[in-house]
């Protein structure tokens, strides 16, 4: 135990790992921040000039820009509309309202504690249970991921949509645009209408940036006129009765990002959204309705995705399986060090287990400290005149999606999906289902032909197998539970609408 | 004060069609079926696991929604005579500042990043801020610089060179 607090405290101890690791998670808040910039590729870059360094040294900067990425996606969510990373699509679903009424500052400053309390638990999880979790996690089968990830979409379509079958419809477009490209596993041409510009798919953080950034500014144009909102920046920092008041609903959407974190393949994106979905079920009197401002879906989306940081790392370390896009770059990080993550690593490298915990817990409290520092000038953007802030998003835009492989095609699709989303958007449809199907159709196609392989294509067996799994049948009565309550509550709005 | 929350539960609660949605919804309708149909051209129903298997589950859903949403938005009463198309979804603002991002970005490849980049701002600002060429000037010489500065200064992100620039 003494041994293990001594790996623990390394990161804090050591003035130049705790440096790097502040200076990763300062770096983070801003990557995450920005759209086109993303957690994953920031790591990526650190691997080249990192090899050469110590292997501790490369690992606190990496958790800090991860750690950090993770909560800086939030920023532009709140207040521009624009998630800065696929984990924030749902904390703009709360966190967006909040701005237009002004209380962006206190917005970014209870996402900002939020984050905290959910990276602390997903780290304190990853202390205490990573063995049980990861054997856990590793009792899904490939026909479970796929029941998650419809799950996951079904759960967005059936979120704050005007109508069911409008985010159905949303849901179902973003897997077909998912499919575009080389079939994973046979590599067979799918809708690519033999262009080679469409082998490789559609890039999804264009997608991002178009449906949200770009579809956001023609929006915004309507309200030219409208005079920004003042936004109240006395207090930012949440009360301890408020902090206290939403604990239990900040632990128990934590524990869902963890598990969903845990899951390899998954990430904050789903975690934040089941955390949402339980949310929305499970608080009877929100401060506003969900979707229109409800602290409650921000805390839920916020907790999740952090947690589901400590959640990614726990395949990563007892198994060596990496948990998310950024855990398979730092395993990568790993090997380029000699070291070999797995079953065995607890046993024989134990103290590179604990320092990560303890880098992890390190960074996450800087998360804290840099996340309270700024917000008043951050939240002064929402203030600008949208003459002057309009043109200067969509540069923004333009240059976030030519970064992802510089390439102006990549603009043209995010002009294309923009344009598209304003339309959708004017007429009554969410987006945000079109991006996780973007992200989930390719987990769905990958898993649900695995689950079909191994049944040797019988269909019959196959439906047996829904419900025959334990895992699999929590999941396929979630999502029937899910669709009955959705059609029994669109028809009761139907109903009201027809009765007014 | 009106916020996008606000509008969007007005036009929600008004109950009748807004205008040209009854087409938009027809032509969301015509591509499902086109979907449908190139889903189906990927490997018929040969099997569970074939490639097709999932966009046709997939283009069957939005086939199926796209007929709700047609069967929902075609029995609301008729938009109102004073709203047009025109006012609500393209007005002159939206059509010119579309343009303008247009002309941005084929003379992104052409200039190169910051004089398209300078150019862009300092017209668009004029046009949508309306405060003199002065201020335009000074806000998109400082945006700018910004975004240079962050880009490729700090993230090293390559932007685009102009073929009069290289």
């Amino acid at each position: 135990m003494s041994q293990a607090l001594e790996y623990f405290s390394i990161g804090w101890m050591d003035p130049q790992l705790f440096f790097l690791t502040a200076i990763g998670t300062f770096a983070g808040i801003y990557i995450g921040a920005i759209p086109g910039l993303s957690v994953t590729m920031a790591v990526s870059i650190l691997i080249s000039f990192t090899f050469s360094w110590d292997v501790n040294e490369a690992l606190a900067l990496m958790a800090g820009v991860f750690m950090g990425g993770v909560y800086g996606g939030s920023r532009t969510a709140i207040l521009l509309n624009i998630p800065g990373a696929p984990s924030a699509l749902v904390t703009a679903l709360d966190g967006y309202p909040l701005a237009l009424k002004g209380d962006a500052g206190r917005a970014i400053g209870l996402s900002t504690v939020m984050s905290f309390i959910g990276g602390l638990v997903g780290i304190l999880i990853l202390m205490i249970a990573a063995p049980i979790i990861s054997n856990f996690t590793l009792a899904f089968a490939p026909r479970d991921y796929f029941l998650l990830a419809a799950l996951g979409l079904f759960l967005v379509g059936s979120l704050s949509a005007e109508s069911l079958s409008k985010g159905m419809f949303c849901g179902a477009l973003g897997v077909l645009l998912g499919m575009v490209g080389l079939d994973p596993l046979t590599a067979e041409e799918r809708f690519t209408f033999d262009t080679l510009e469409l082998t490789s798919g559609i890039p999804y953080i264009a997608a991002m940036i178009g449906f949200f950034g770009f579809a956001e500014i023609l929006v915004q144009l309507h309200h030219l006129d409208v005079k920004p909102v003042r936004q109240n920046l006395d207090k930012i920092l949440p009360s301890l009765s408020l902090v206290k008041k939403y604990l239990p609903l900040s632990l128990r959407t934590s524990s869902i990002g963890v598990i969903v974190g845990a899951l390899p393949g998954t990430g904050g994106d789903i975690a934040s959204l089941l955390a949402y979905d339980h949310a929305k079920r499970s608080v009877k009197s929100p401060t506003a309705k969900f979707g229109e401002g409800a602290e409650e879906g921000l805390i839920a989306a916020e907790t999740a995705n952090n947690a589901a940081v400590g959640g990614a790392y726990i395949p990563m370390l007892t198994l060596g399986m990496p948990g998310d896009a950024v855990t398979a770059v730092i395993i990568g990080a790993l090997f380029i060090h000699g070291i070999q993550p797995g079953p065995l690593m607890l046993t024989e490298t134990p103290h590179l287990f604990w320092f990560t915990v303890g880098n992890l817990t390190l960074a996450n409290l800087f998360v804290l400290i840099f996340g309270l520092t700024g917000i008043s000038i951050f939240s002064r953007i929402v203030q600008c005149p949208k003459g002057i802030l309009l043109p200067l998003i969509f540069v923004l835009c333009v240059v976030g999606t030519y970064a992802i492989q510089n390439s102006l095609i990549d603009v043209y699709w995010m002009l294309g999906c923009g344009f598209l989303g304003y339309f959708l958007k004017r007429y009554g449809f969410q987006v945000a289902p079109i991006i996780l199907g973007i992200i989930l159709g390719p987990l769905m196609d990958v898993s649900f032909r695995r689950a079909a392989l191994s049944v040797q294509n019988d269909i019959s067996q196959l439906l047996w197998e829904f419900v025959s799994n334990p895992v699999s049948l929590v999941l396929t009565s979630a999502i029937f539970v899910l669709l009955i309550t959705s059609v029994i509550k669109s028809r009761q709005q139907k109903a009201a609408e027809r009765a007014d | 004060m009106e916020t996008r929350t606000q509008t969007d539960h007005q036009e929600a609660s008004a109950r009748t069609r807004k205008p040209g949605e009854h087409l938009f919804v027809a032509l969301l309708l015509l591509v499902s079926i086109l979907a449908f149909f190139l889903s189906y051209g990927i490997s018929g129903f040969a099997s569970i696991s074939a490639p097709g298997t999932l966009p046709l589950l997939a283009s069957s859903v939005l086939v199926a929604s796209a007929l709700t949403i047609n069967r929902e938005v075609w029995s609301l009463p008729s938009p109102p005579p004073d709203q047009s198309f025109a006012h609500m979804l393209t007005p002159t603002v939206l059509i010119n500042f579309f343009a303008l991002g247009l002309i941005y970005i084929a003379i992104l490849t052409l200039l190169g990043f910051i004089p398209a980049t300078f150019t862009y701002l300092f017209v668009a600002t004029l046009y949508l801020h309306r405060q003199g060429w002065l201020l335009a000037f000074f806000v998109s010489l400082n945006s700018l610089a910004i975004i240079y500065i962050v880009f490729r200064l700090i993230f090293k992100v390559i932007l685009p060179e102009g073929v009069l620039e290289s």
